[in-house]
């Protein structure tokens, strides 16, 4: 995005239109950062904890000195491990990488592996089809028929909805399969309400139809597909009577969503996030890839799987998901044991040494990871915390002592992406208001408390001014001809090497050279089959330990937030003014729930209390509450959900988890 | 004629925001007043309708109602951009700008006690620059083009009036919802009667007690005039004072009151504030002189039944299906049915009542709220004091004042059921009628 600076303050911001992906206009959350900047609440110097829990201000030189104290106490009693570092994705970019140096400069720390958001998916699709990467989002209006599968990019991706709405002008069919009635389906010519975390098993009833009815491109699965006789065999217990008895999708629509992919080419998938957060999920992910490989419907235009672009990720050593995994050895000083998905239960759990300190920054896991109740539990239990935030979140109001972050406007730095191919500079515009400091200022500053030599500080970190910052960043932007920061200036770059249409090579970079529907490191990593079978999720509503909690809830995003970020700016407030929980007729009517009556949701780890609205179209049995809102402000829906992994990945399955509502008198 | 105009594309729209943020940011940095928003269709998402939306702001149209019923003329339409603009310096903090405008578009600053409003960004159109809101979409749903008007607009849940709205409706895919597996449950829960809002009361109390005193002294003044009595100087003079200090809390801007009268040639509440202070100023002459059976008494009692009749035509804006005029509460019949019971005139005052009791249980048909005990008062001094009229021997002043408490209770009730036509309402409205 372009910005407009009058007299050091922000007055504008527009669409780059060097972004070929997002060229028109800047979503909800960019557009707020003229108030998120200059909000009367954003931290502006340090504070530190009172006795009666509150804070005050200190000065830098105060802080710091605690800091230096506190954390060098830690590390002589109980080794530099016992202090747990914790990083979220809250701001993004190159000079992030000094935190990991200046642990490793510390003597080591704890910290976590895992990732909240997407590694499920991540990984089964690593695993099928050896990367992730998809074609150009602008590729999207070639196709014929689009499926968003979890997805509503209505409110997470919005600017796809640009493509979809082309692609339909030029004749695309649209398909969206979830339990709710999202705004990205009011496009859609079907809506498949499928009983939550069945998603592998219509997957495996599509396939099981499409073989039946050979609808599938033989010539493109002897040539690129692995293990499709294993797969055919597998799927032929799956028959449309029974997927529609786990999926709760009527035969008839089954049936006629197989014919619709048989008859209609391309077909991309677009997947959402938020589906591949069960337990049985990474096989549902690939489950889902194996639609598209038994029709051919990859390295086309038009065609595809549309999950995870990290062509753009080009610093990494190592490419996620694999950078998210514990390493096979603990030779390194920094202890990556500590599960995020787990984050609660697993800090509490760390032995020799146990965690005695935290720092975290980027994040708000008290919000945002699951299981609250633990997660609170864990940051009392240690002696020293220190957190690092524009705001003053839910987690930040666990620390001892807080600092205060830069926004991304107030350091140069260079950021990938995600979804669309682009290299981007992220340039300095404005000064850091108050006393804000850089997180890179901040550690080299405490990496000199801590007796690191100048010569050391000199290697790892930036000289603390623009000048310093942007002699780093040209270093690391060395190793690549096409990019500098000069170039960067010019506009967004596309990462070298990038595929417009991803896998048009035909290049599968798994063992076997080929998409494999038969993964042996399925078995070997996670455990799992190597055949992408479905089994019922963890936890069931209605069943097992879950017997007296009936309903699943889904803590989506919404386009208001960036998972807990911008809700406490006026402007979103406005679109978006209090946390409510969704529920469907039924559901609450055998509960006596009005639309606006209090509720409280509620099962063995937590209850939140919240007012209800009623949503006519939601799948019953499925209740919704946006994820994000901070406990203090009436949110805080990670009471609910449970410190569970998914079966690939290390991610957190937040939507395995069953609830109970009841009206509030 | 041709005039750029917004283009909405309801295909492409998914209500984000972006627009809203995007004006704020540049019209509004520091009171945070949105000047644009967005109204959703069926936002409750019942599934045999659609769910699309509306993002509106100013539609700058061809006749603008606001400025056709500014009573201070701040509005103004700039015949080169054709962007209707509001001067902050005329305002005078009546908001009837915003009863009239059916999209809801003039916002009141509580601070400044003025209107405010949606200016087309006129300041970035002189620069060649399109408007904050159209470059901001990200999903190119908002458009800005050269447009003739008026033009055939979409009709489920927009507002037209036929103001010639600078709006083009884009998109034709949203007319009916997606096939949903999840089973439709038969039934609508949109009620088709509006409730009374007692809010709606609350905001409006003000008007509640200028045009019930207004109405009375009218009556009474007229009642006076006609029987060869007089009024009490003191307490007509009062009265009046009291009046006109109840409407002046009313506006944003109480000390531009004088302003209130300059749009007289369009506006009905000019010629209500012109005609309400030539009959006080009439009828106080002729209480402190005696003239009470001169010509100037009676051209005092024409103006105030043109005062009483502009205010009732205040109230008719297009669009405001509940109340309608006439209506049980309106103040000319009101002012007659007093009179009749003043003069002790059966032929005046039953009629009226009758029509009065006829135009009350129509509106109780339509609105929610009414049948309680305060609606069984009011119609029990409706008919009392008719039928002790026609009985006789009673003072007149008793009849008049059990009148009274039944025509404050309409009164209240009136405002309470007011409701002016914006883009929330006629979606309500055609969600109904679809269901």
């Amino acid at each position: 995005m372009r910005v407009t600076v009058e007299d050091g303050r922000l007055r504008a911001i527009e669409a780059h239109p060097g972004n070929a992906a997002t060229p028109e206009g800047v979503c909800v959350k960019g557009l707020s950062y003229i108030e998120r900047i200059s909000h009367p609440e954003r931290l502006l110097h340090p504070l530190q904890r009172t006795s009666d829990g509150g804070f005050e201000r200190i000065s830098w030189e105060a802080a710091l000195h605690r800091i230096t104290t506190e954390l060098g106490t830690v590390r002589e009693t109980y080794g530099p491990r016992s202090v747990f570092f914790y990083e979220a994705s809250g701001t993004k970019g190159l000079m992030n990488r000094l935190a990991t140096d200046f642990w490793r400069l510390f003597g080591g720390c704890t910290t976590t592996y895992g990732d909240l958001c997407w590694p499920a998916g991540l990984e089964a699709t690593r695993l099928t089809l050896g990367d992730n990467k998809h074609n150009a989002p602008w590729d999207l209006v070639n196709a014929r028929l689009i499926i968003f599968w979890g997805k509503n990019p209505a409110e997470t991706n919005i600017h796809q909805m640009r493509f979809v709405e082309q692609a339909v002008d030029r004749g695309a069919r649209v398909v969206v399969i979830d339990p709710r009635r999202t705004q990205s389906a009011e496009g859609a010519e079907l809506l498949v309400q499928i009983r939550p975390g069945t998603d592998g098993a219509l997957a495996l009833g599509l396939a099981h139809l499409l073989i039946e009815k050979a609808a599938v491109d033989r010539a493109f699965i002897d040539a690129h597909v692995h293990g499709f006789a294993e797969f055919a065999e597998m799927v032929r217990s799956y028959p449309p009577e029974r997927v529609a008895e786990i999926t709760d999708v009527p035969q008839r629509v089954i049936e006629r969503l197989a014919e619709m992919i048989g008859a209609v080419a391309p077909l991309t998938i677009c997947a959402g996030y938020g589906m591949q957060r069960y337990t049985n999920s990474g096989q549902t992910i690939r489950a889902l890839i194996a639609l598209l490989a038994i029709t051919g419907n990859l390295g086309k235009p038009g065609a595809g799987w549309v999950y995870a672009n990290l062509q753009s990720h080009i610093f990494d050593a190592v490419r996620d998901p694999l950078a998210l995994y514990p390493p096979a050895d603990d030779t390194d000083p920094i202890r990556v044991s500590v599960s995020t998905a787990r984050l609660g239960p697993a800090m509490l759990e760390q032995r020799d040494p146990p965690l005695k300190a935290a720092w975290v920054e980027r994040g708000n896991p008290v919000t945002q990871n699951p299981q609250t109740g633990a997660v609170i539990e864990a940051f009392r239990a240690l002696d020293f915390r220190v957190v690092v935030d524009q705001f003053l979140t839910d987690t930040a109001r666990e620390a001892d002592i807080v600092l205060p972050a830069k926004s991304i406007f107030e350091q140069t730095d260079v950021i990938n992406a995600y979804w669309h191919p682009y290299i981007q500079i992220k340039d300095k515009v404005i000064e850091p208001p108050g006393e804000v400091r850089p997180e890179s200022e901040i550690y080299r500053d405490l990496a000199g408390r801590f007796g690191v030599s100048e010569s050391a500080l000199n290697k790892f970190f930036p000289v603390s001014n623009d000048e310093g910052v942007e002699a780093w960043l040209e270093a690391k932007l060395a190793p690549y001809p096409g990019l500098s920061l000069e170039r960067l200036r010019e506009g967004p770059v596309p990462a070298p090497g990038t595929q417009e249409v991803a896998w048009s090579d035909l290049v599968f970079p798994t063992p076997s050279g080929r998409i494999e529907l038969v993964c042996d490191e399925a078995r070997e990593r996670w455990g799992g089959d190597p055949l992408p079978v479905f089994f019922d999720h963890e936890e069931r509503p209605g069943r097992g330990d879950a017997a007296d909690f009936p309903l699943q809830i889904l803590t989506p995003n919404t386009k208001n937030r960036i998972h807990s970020q911008f809700g406490n700016l006026p402007s979103i407030r406005a679109l978006d003014p209090k946390p409510l929980v969704q529920l469907s007729p039924p559901d609450a009517d055998a509960r006596r729930i009005a639309d606006g009556d209090r509720v409280r949701i509620f099962n063995a780890r937590g209850s939140v209390e919240i007012e209800a609205a009623i949503d006519h179209s939601l799948r019953p049995g499925c209740v919704v509450v946006h994820n994000g809102w901070w406990l203090s402000e009436g949110g805080g829906i990670n009471r609910l959900s449970a410190a569970r992994e998914t079966d690939m990945g290390h991610g957190a399955a937040f939507h395995d988890n069953a609830v109970e509502v009841e009206r509030l008198a | 004629v041709t005039q750029r105009s917004f283009v909405l594309d309801l295909d492409r729209c998914t209500g984000c925001g972006a627009c809203v943020i995007a004006c704020t940011n540049e019209n509004s940095p520091t009171n945070g007043i949105a000047w644009r928003s967005i109204a959703t269709y069926n936002r409750k998402r019942f599934p045999d309708a659609p769910v699309f939306h509306f993002s509106l702001a100013c539609n700058h149209c061809l006749e603008p109602a606001c400025m056709e019923g500014c009573p201070a003329a701040a509005y103004t339409k700039d015949p080169g951009t054709g962007a209707v603009l509001i001067d902050r310096d005329r305002c005078i903090g009546c908001r009837y700008c915003s009863w009239v405008c059916p999209y809801d578009a003039p916002r009141f600053d509580a601070v400044g006690g003025v209107m405010e409003k949606c200016t087309f960004c006129d300041h970035r159109l002189a620069e060649g620059a399109e408007p904050a809101c159209v470059i901001a979409c990200p999903v190119e749903a908002l458009g800005f083009e050269a447009v003739e008007l008026p033009t055939a607009v979409w009709r489920d849940g927009f507002p037209d009036t036929g103001l010639g709205p600078a709006l083009k409706i884009a998109g034709t895919r949203r007319h009916s919802p997606p096939e949903m597996t999840s089973a439709p449950r038969p039934g609508r829960l949109i009620k088709k009667r509006r409730s009374l809002s007692w809010r709606a009361f609350r905001n409006e109390w003000s008007l509640w007690g200028f045009s019930s005193i207004m109405t009375f002294l009218v009556a009474w003044f007229t009642a006076a005039t006609a029987s060869g009595g007089r009024v009490s100087m003191l307490a007509f003079t009062a009265a009046g004072v009291l009046a006109l200090m109840v409407s002046a809390l009313h506006l944003g801007r109480p000390a531009r009151s004088w302003r209130g009268i300059l749009n007289w040639r369009r506006s009905w509440i000019s010629r209500e504030a012109l005609f309400v202070t030539m009959f006080l100023a009439a009828a106080c002459a002729v209480t402190a002189l005696g003239g009470q059976r001169s010509v100037t008494a009676w051209a005092a009692v024409t103006m105030g039944f043109a005062a009483l009749f502009a205010m009732d035509m205040v109230y008719r804006v297009p669009g405001t299906t509940v109340p309608a005029v006439p209506h049980s509460a309106m103040a000319t019949l009101t002012a007659g049915y007093c009179l009749g019971l003043l003069l002790g005139a059966p032929a005046l005052a039953v009629p009226a009542a009758i029509a009065k009791l006829g135009l009350y249980l129509v509106r109780r048909e339509r609105l929610e709220g009414i049948g309680g005990l305060l609606s069984s008062i009011r119609v029990v001094c409706l008919i009392a004091p008719s039928a002790l009229l026609v009985v006789g021997g009673w003072p007149p002043w008793l009849l008049v004042g059990m009148a009274a408490i039944g025509e404050l209770i309409d009164r209240v009730e009136f405002y309470a059921g007011l409701e002016f036509l914006t883009p929330e309402i006629q979606i309500q409205r055609d969600l109904a009628h679809r269901g």
